[in-house]
């Protein structure tokens, strides 16, 4: 049997205890009092006080200790102060004739994992100095009375490769909670598989119509064999698929399922199931591509009830997913000598299901997805590091995350994580590099959105041929993507590997924690996401940690790509309700980006910075809405917000004003009326006023359909200058204004606040142009000419 | 017999010879340009002209926005500009080196008096631009061979899931196209050399003569080539490097300046690496086959060279 921890969190100080009825593996387990207490039946029977190391605090138990010995280190190190426990814990050599491998060790623990060939996974160990044996126990198991969290919903699956038939067979047991307000009769279930199964499925009609191939060889698909509730009711009979957004009869990627009995709120069902699946061609993040496996979204997953209802959306081409936190343990059995990487941490191996194969298990909590890749090892090679931040957190950004956050240097502590990366071994020459990336973006996020809270991060990058898969997220798990060519000059310039490299680590933050419904509002994780990574490789450019900026890039791509459309987009759309995917990347990728971009010059840098990161903190490990994001960015801001959320985010109104015209007139007359309007009437206001020698009038016009208060520089001859707001509502404006010198220059949005606004060479005027740019534009123009000679000549 | 191996060191001597024609040549091409990149600068320029003279005050992506909207509009006439700039740089080029090449031939020693080598350029314009054309279409067919054999062996490599054969055949095509194209350079210039010549044959004969000649010395035609091409490159990187190294520079007037120098320096080398294929001709050198007469001017005008097509 296989003794594991429970879920829950671990804080120092807290009690922890014993669960009864454990079988406890002999052999590694030197004799003495202790073991026999360990195989006590008392309930909770209390062994001690743990004790750990800051900074470790709150990491969730299952992922830490047993990480640390996964990962052949020690993580964390865990004092236990067991009462009535024997001293001298055993290593190998006294631990008679069993066979104990050492797999790390720290000053004060040592993790020994024991294999069988017939069975239960070994139990770690952690015979402590000065510390009894039945450490281990707790590392294994333990009732965690004051700080465990029962899962609402909890995933035990079993899953069978073939990596012939490229077939999962499946199995294993879901514990779902109702989490909403009102009483359900039914379950929802996710078949996402089924989207691959044919042409005519929602998906594959949806990508053909953008242009995607619309054969795959072999198609995929999932079948749900066996469904029952833990009491034996079969769910088989009434299952039935919907389809809740198009009606395509097609289509089977959702199920409804109905309950014996109605669940009211709290209430629970445990569910076990049986499934099999033909993983399709590699096409979009799920299948197979010669022997490697990317296996996501491949077991039948239970949407989320939200007091609104279920839901739970078909799988179209654009849409991602959604689902509720959860615990999850998976065991996947592979052929021996396959490298296997997924969510969460490995606990160990079990021996496979038949001889030559092997049984990995994973474990993860508090994630709402879980995928996996297997691979054999002369294909993938492993590479296990870390992030250490006394060495990879670069000082510069620590003080400005210190300086702009009001936070003390404790406060931006961050944890080391355990980096796992998983590559081709023809990518070895760029480990380095993506490793670096890596490392980057742990940082950047974690100091300006806090750490990242699990104990390890897997990073796959797809082989040759498997490219479908690159450029994924999965909690704790994401797939980057490189070729062995950028490891070759000019090739190497091109930053792919950074961009997505810290894009895909971003949405560890939008969507793994701020789990956010991807499937309803793409915008919220993929467009914070593409913010942040532009802030992030802006950062790693300007301090030189990285590839060079080139024509004001990234935030010229955001900028570009919206400039180049002839329609305006809403950003608020579900994915598959735009016109086609181009759109749904512009308006959820580029125009979100810049969005926030705009926010955070309206508001401030600081304070935008504030705002987002209390929006991180507040929303993680929970499901926030659009409106949830603008409710935090107004409230930590003390902007109201809404005027633009309605604008940019609700609706199309794009953001375009120009300076119309601007006329001088210099009066020699002496005094002249004083006056500031926009109607005739105002201008033939008298006043009375010290004498002015130019009447100026300035006319600016809001060519876009936004309505937003914009900043508007003048600048005069003398060298004065003002600034002046326009509200903006008015189609123009015409100020009239009496000053002693001319206008020299008038610029609207003279900081460039509005990222948004696309058409920038109308915002402003001056009265005698400005020579730099122009020459620089004609020498480089010349220069373009000179080249194009020598090519054209030649 | 003459050596008839191409020669850097010939392509010097003729550059001095013919150094007016660089001049012509510099002062053409961007006769040919100044179309397009009135357009160019016409249209960015008045919203360029609104921007601060200091460009890191701008947000970035900001001008990049401001460019592609002042492409706006213009982006046609531009388009119709840079090819009808294009194809007049390309006619130019074979009209001064059919002048050229018919004037070392044809008047020998004599200084080089541009209008008359020009006139000579005019009337051997249709043989040597079909020398041309044969190398272009040579080219193209070399590359695109090279490149379908490439995209199969690509597709081989993707199926089989192998990455470092793929990179291989990749940096391989490309070496396999900068070496086709700079043989058939090589050829054409060869070759324009050869249809200089008194017995002159066919244009495409000529050509295969010229591809014949650089096979055979295939050291002494790379090093012309790479020589004379390395000199018009660098000079116009150089220019570029000048401007980017003194930023005080690109946003003056005197940065046009350290272009045209460098463009200058370009067409100096033009001229050069086709001087440097002179001796393919046969007739120049320390002893000629042909004899000493063929290096004094000759009497007649030069066939036009339509008699043999």
């Amino acid at each position: 049997m296989l003794v594991e921890l429970d879920s829950g969190v671990l804080e120092a100080g807290d009690q922890v205890g014993l669960e009864p009825s454990l079988e406890l593996h002999p052999g590694c387990n030197p004799p003495g009092r202790a073991a026999d207490q360990a195989r006590s039946a008392e309930a909770g029977a209390l062994l001690g006080e743990v004790v750990l190391e800051p900074p470790h605090r709150g990491v969730p138990l299952g992922e830490t200790l047993l990480g640390a010995r996964v990962l052949g280190r020690q993580v964390h190190r865990a004092e236990v102060e067991a009462e009535g426990l024997l001293s001298g814990a055993g290593d190998k050599r006294r631990n008679g004739h069993q066979e104990c491998d050492e797999v790390g060790s720290s000053d004060h623990a040592t993790l020994h994992r024991r294999r069988t060939a017939d069975g239960p996974l070994a139990i770690p160990r952690a015979p402590l100095k000065a510390l009894p044996w039945l450490a281990a126990l707790v590392v294994v198991a333990v009732a965690l009375p004051s700080a465990a969290q029962t899962a609402a919903v909890g995933y035990d699956l079993k899953v069978v490769l073939d990596p012939v038939s490229h077939r999962i067979a499946g199995s294993g047991t879901v514990h779902w909670t109702n989490g909403s307000s009102n009483p359900t009769d039914e379950l929802r279930m996710h078949l996402y598989l089924n989207a691959f199964r044919g042409p005519d499925t929602t998906f594959m009609r949806e990508w053909t119509a953008n242009g995607g191939t619309g054969r795959l060889d072999p198609w995929g698909g999932i079948e749900l064999e066996a469904l029952t509730t833990s009491d034996g009711t079969d769910l088989m009979p009434g299952l039935e698929m919907i389809q809740p957004d198009d009606g395509n009869p097609d289509d089977a990627t959702v199920a409804r399922v109905p309950l014996p009995r109605p669940l009211g709120p709290g209430q629970a069902v445990d569910l076990e199931m049986q499934f099999s699946a033909q993983l399709p061609e590699l096409l979009a993040r799920t299948g197979f591509a010669g022997d490697f496996h990317m296996v996501a979204q491949w077991f039948p997953k239970i949407g989320v009830l939200l007091d609104s209802g279920w839901s739970c959306h078909q799988f179209h081409a654009s849409s991602e997913f959604f689902a509720d936190f959860a615990s999850w343990r998976v065991e996947v059995d592979v052929p021996e000598g396959w490298v296997v990487a997924g969510t969460g941490v490995e606990l160990g191996e079990l021996a496979g299901s038949k001889p030559g194969r092997r049984r990995v298990v994973l474990r993860a909590d508090r994630v709402h997805d879980f995928a996996w890749c297997a691979a054999p090892s002369e294909l993938m090679e492993v590479v296990e590091t870390g992030f250490e931040p006394q060495r990879d957190v670069p000082p510069e950004w620590l003080a400005e995350a210190r300086r702009r956050l009001g936070l003390s240097a404790a406060e931006l502590e961050l944890p080391p994580i355990h980096l796992r990366l998983i590559l081709p071994r023809s990518q070895g020459p760029l480990t380095e590099r993506m490793l670096r990336a890596v490392r980057l973006s742990v940082a950047w996020l974690g100091l300006w959105y806090g750490p990242y809270p699990y104990p390890q991060l897997t990073i796959v990058s797809p082989p040759l041929g498997a490219e479908g898969a690159a450029g994924m997220e999965y909690p704790t798990l994401i797939t980057t993507g490189a070729s062995l060519l950028e490891d070759v000059p000019p090739f190497s310039l091109e930053p792919w590997i950074e961009e997505v490299t810290v894009h895909e680590f971003a949405h560890q933050y939008f969507y793994g924690l701020v789990a956010s419904n991807e499937s309803e509002q793409a915008w919220l994780d993929e467009g914070l996401a593409e913010y942040v990574e532009d802030a992030c490789l802006t950062a790693i450019v300007d301090d030189g940690l990285g590839t060079r900026r080139l024509l004001g890039w990234p935030w010229a791509r955001e900028r570009l790509a919206l400039a180049g459309r002839r329609l305006p987009l809403t950003i608020d759309r579900r994915p598959w309700e735009f016109r086609h995917s181009g759109d749904y990347a512009d308006a959820s990728y580029s125009k979100t980006a810049l969005a926030l971009a705009t926010v955070e010059g309206l508001v401030g840098r600081d304070r935008f910075a504030r705002a987002l990161r209390a929006y991180v903190t507040t929303w993680s490990f929970r499901h926030p809405t659009g409106a949830d994001l603008e409710a935090a960015l107004s409230g930590a801001t003390d902007a109201d917000l809404g005027w633009f959320f309605e604008q940019v985010v609700g609706a199309d109104a794009v953001p375009d004003w120009a300076v119309l015209d601007v006329r001088s007139r210099r009066d020699e007359a002496g005094a002249v009326a004083t006056v500031e309007g926009t109607t005739a009437a105002d201008l033939d206001q008298a006043a009375t006023a010290s004498p002015r020698r130019y009447r100026l009038e300035v006319e600016l016009g809001r060519i876009g359909d936004l309505i937003a208060p914009v900043e508007v520089e003048l600048e005069f001859a003398d060298g004065r200058i003002e600034r002046r707001t326009w509200d903006g509502r008015a189609r123009w404006v015409r100020w009239a204004l009496d000053a002693e010198s001319d206008l020299e220059a008038v610029t609207i949005d003279p900081d460039g606040v509005w990222m948004l606004e696309t058409r920038r060479g109308d915002n402003r005027w001056r009265r005698h142009p400005s020579s730099g740019a122009r020459v620089r534009l004609g020498t480089a123009a010349a220069w373009l000419g000179a080249l194009a000679a020598m090519l054209v000549g030649g | 017999m003459t050596t008839d191996r191409p020669s850097a060191a010939a392509g010097a001597r003729e550059l001095r010879r013919f150094a007016r024609i660089g001049v012509a040549v510099w002062l053409a091409d961007i006769a040919a340009l100044v179309p397009a990149w009135l357009i160019l600068v016409g249209a960015l320029s008045p919203a360029l002209g609104r921007l601060p003279n200091d460009l890191g005050m701008l947000q970035p992506g900001e001008l990049a926005v401001i460019v592609r909207g002042a492409f706006t509009g213009v982006a046609r006439p531009l388009e119709v500009a840079l090819a009808a700039g294009g194809i007049l740089l390309w006619t130019w080029r074979v009209l001064w080196r059919a002048g050229m090449t018919s004037w070392r031939v044809w008047a020998g020693e004599r200084p080089v008096r541009t209008g008359e080598l020009l006139g000579l350029g005019l009337t051997g314009w249709w043989p040597v631009a079909r020398v041309h054309v044969t190398g272009l279409v040579v080219s193209a067919s070399g590359i695109s061979l090279l490149v379908a054999a490439a995209l199969v062996m690509i597709m081989r490599a993707w199926t089989a899931m192998a990455e470092v054969p793929l990179v291989a055949v990749v940096l391989t095509g490309c070496l396999g196209v900068v070496l086709v194209r700079a043989v058939c350079r090589a050829a054409t210039l060869a070759g324009i050399w050869r249809l200089a010549r008194p017995d002159r044959r066919s244009a495409v004969l000529a050509w295969l003569e010229g591809l014949w000649v650089v096979l055979r010395h295939p050291l002494a035609s790379a090093a012309a080539v790479l020589l004379w091409s390395a000199v018009g490159l660098g000079a116009v990187m150089l220019a570029a490097i000048v401007l980017l190294a003194v930023r005080s520079l690109a946003a003056s007037s005197w940065g046009l300046v350290v272009v045209a120098a460098g463009a200058l320096l370009e067409a100096a080398a033009a001229v050069a690496l086709v001087g440097a294929f002179a001796p393919v001709s046969g007739l120049f050198g320390p002893r000629s086959s042909a004899g000493s007469a063929h290096t004094t001017q000759r009497s007649g005008p030069p066939a036009t060279g339509l008699e043999n097509g």
